[in-house]
């Protein structure tokens, strides 16, 4: 027999369940305590209004993106800001702007990578959120996407809550199985890890729209001119981080090249020329490139893959 | 040991039928991160998808079911698609197990443990390095969000194109799951042989360099398309203006301060900058670029667009002379 590792995070559980709860509380709170300070205040007429149904509408789809029940496909579909926009859209009535403003945001999340259990930002919650704010309150490109940067942040703090209390989950699983109990440890796969996630998914994101997301969209607007000069500035700058993100994955070795030929193709040609395009001589090149390198091919991702595996055997060490 | 002889006795040899594997996929498919967590992060999913393999090789007996859900409830991460391969080896590890062959328990353990790295490794890099930017370059292209609605900062005047996030959406999910439904079932059907040589014969370095060409094309295209810098200097030599950003920058290459910018976060991020911390950084430097008295040429501070320092076409609308530019 082998001994199981059961040492996780006691001792620091409890301090990150009552961050997790306080934190939760501030974002339904903050919202709740200015809307009723200025509720003198006329909106303007061009605000949309959200209805509590279109709100639940939008907290379910928060959790469904992080939940199991779409064949696991939640993470690659609409845990995607380009996904969850379309499905804002609907939910408010204006899917193709719903998509434009999902697009946007993604831009930020394009090399988004989860590995070993750490995400840097959320982009579920940046495009669900996100989206809302900006339709409801018919934001512009750059301001969409700085807001969503601190939205990001704050999904952080959901995942961290999942993370650390599904933990005690483990043990019922453990507890279970020295009873020879199948049921319980399916149980303590789904049913009371899923019953925590909706909590801390579909209720804050629910009362935090339902609430907040028409008048974050109006303080937006209510900023100097200079300041949204500033956010839109931002919304051109800020792709390039997602960009990027995605090259510390793939910009190296003798495919760096070919970073430079996509960019001056794009240049030359104006932007007139759609990505798909690009993709297909993308193809035809990656052939060429493999079948003349033959044998001498070296991963070029093998760096970042071996650093991922050691990442993961230090955080496994850490668990011990 | 007397029970699984007898149990052998009755029964004859005890096999996975293909509904089991089927099941046991599906379980792995949907569950995988349903009670994902930092004690053992996978543990309990990969226990659950087990279920339907401990049910008909030890089912009924629950001192061989105990082992075997203990056995699997150890720390186990891997990537969700191609790791599925792990699942497959060690269902047929279990079959051998429970048909009275040598393999204890260590040895499932240990292969497990000593593969979810190397997979974890490669299907991250593969499917949330490369496949899922890709499809999400592709979506958001033909969404249609482009240079000219950034250029303007306001997405009202352009229609979205919902084809994109569908058409997104629809490759996206079919690329997952025939990727992982293929591992899954060649890791049973194969065993260890099948990822020693696909390790070895050096396929998935050649899928991942072919990859990472197609991937670097589009990330250099996409940085064309989508990241914007302009500086709004000017300098004055004797009577003639010089327009920093339309006189000399796009005079040397067009677009130079974007590509600058995303090889320099590109560095940032290799030195071990937090991507949230840079996109932090880089907000605060674009609204300080965006005040009025932060600007070199007092006529920005009266634009009702907002221009500024860093943006000399302001988020309303370009001036008529730089829209010939062609950027």
């Amino acid at each position: 027999m082998f001994k199981k590792q059961r040492v996780g995070l006691q001792l620091s559980r409890q301090a990150k369940i009552a961050l997790t709860i306080s934190t939760m509380l501030v974002i339904i709170g903050i919202p709740t305590a200015v809307q009723s300070m200025t509720l003198t205040e006329t909106a303007p007429s061009e605000s949309v209004t959200i209805s509590l149904f279109q709100s639940i509408l939008i907290g379910l789809g928060y959790y469904l993106s992080q939940g199991p029940w779409l064949a696991g496909l939640g993470f690659v579909t609409l845990y995607r800001p380009l996904v969850a926009g379309l499905f804002v859209g609907l939910i408010l009535g204006d899917p193709a702007q719903g998509a434009l403003l999902g697009a946007a945001i993604n831009l930020i999340y394009l090399g988004f990578i989860s590995a070993g259990g750490a995400i840097p930002g959320d982009p579920g919650l940046a495009g669900w959120v996100g989206t809302t704010i900006a339709l409801a309150g018919n934001l512009n490109y750059g301001a969409a996407l700085a807001l969503a940067v601190p939205i990001g942040l704050l999904g952080t703090v959901i995942w961290n809550a999942r993370m650390t209390v599904d933990a005690a989950f483990m043990h019922m699983a453990d507890r279970a199985a020295d009873k020879a109990d199948i049921g319980g440890v399916v149980r303590a796969n789904i049913l009371y890890p899923q019953i925590w996630l909706f909590l801390i998914t579909f209720v804050p994101v629910t009362i935090a729209v339902y609430l907040g997301a028409s008048f974050i969209g109006d303080v937006i607007n209510g900023f100097p001119v200079w300041l949204l000069g500033g956010l839109a500035i931002a919304g051109g700058v800020l792709p390039a981080i997602g960009i990027a993100m995605n090259m510390k994955f793939i910009f190296m070795g003798t495919a760096i090249p070919y970073f430079f030929v996509g960019y001056l193709v794009m240049v030359v040609l104006g932007n007139q020329v759609s990505i798909m395009v690009l993709a297909v001589i993308g193809v035809a090149l990656a052939f060429l490139h493999v079948a003349f390198l033959g044998d001498r091919v070296k991963t070029a991702a093998k760096p970042e893959s071996a650093k991922l595996t050691k990442a993961k055997a230090q955080e496994k060490e850490a668990t011990r | 040991m007397s029970a699984s002889e007898s149990a052998a006795k009755t029964s004859g040899e005890k096999r996975i039928t293909r509904k089991d594997l089927f099941i046991s996929y599906v379980i792995w498919t949907f569950f995988s991160h349903s009670n994902y967590n930092y004690e053992r992060l996978q543990a309990s999913a990969f226990a659950h998808a087990m279920t339907p393999v401990i049910k008909r090789l030890y089912g009924g007996d629950k001192e061989q079911t105990r082992e075997a859900l203990q056995r699997h409830l150890v720390f186990f991460n891997t990537a969700p698609d191609i790791g599925g391969v792990i699942h497959g080896i060690t269902i047929a590890m279990e079959e051998q197990k429970a048909n009275g062959e040598d393999v204890t328990d260590n040895a499932i353990t240990s292969t497990k443990t000593g593969l979810m790295g190397p997979m974890a490794g490669i299907g991250d890099t593969i499917s949330q390095g490369i496949i899922t930017p890709l499809l999400l370059a592709l979506g958001i292209s033909i969404t249609g969000l482009g240079t000219e609605a950034q250029k303007t900062g306001d997405l009202t005047g352009i229609t979205g194109n919902v084809l994109g996030p569908i058409l997104y959406f629809i490759l996206a999910s079919i690329a997952t799951i025939a990727i992982g439904y293929f591992f899954y079932t060649q890791g049973y059907k194969q065993g260890r042989s099948f990822v020693t040589t696909v390790l070895k014969s050096g396929l998935m370095d050649k899928v991942i360099m072919g990859a990472s060409v197609l991937g670097n094309i589009v990330l250099g295209a996409l940085t064309a398309q989508f990241v914007m810098v302009y500086v709004g200097w000017t300098v004055n030599i004797g009577d003639t203006t010089v327009r920093i950003q339309q006189d000399v920058l796009d005079k040397i290459l067009p677009g130079l301060l974007p590509l600058g910018l995303v090889i320099l976060t590109w560095w940032l991020l290799m030195k071990g900058f937090h991507p949230i911390k840079l996109l932090l950084v880089y907000v605060v430097v674009c609204i300080l670029g965006a005040i009025p008295f932060m600007g070199p040429q007092p006529q920005y501070i009266t634009d009702a667009c907002g221009s500024s320092i860093l943006q000399p076409y302001g988020p309303c609308q370009p001036p008529a002379d730089t829209s010939t530019d062609g950027e």
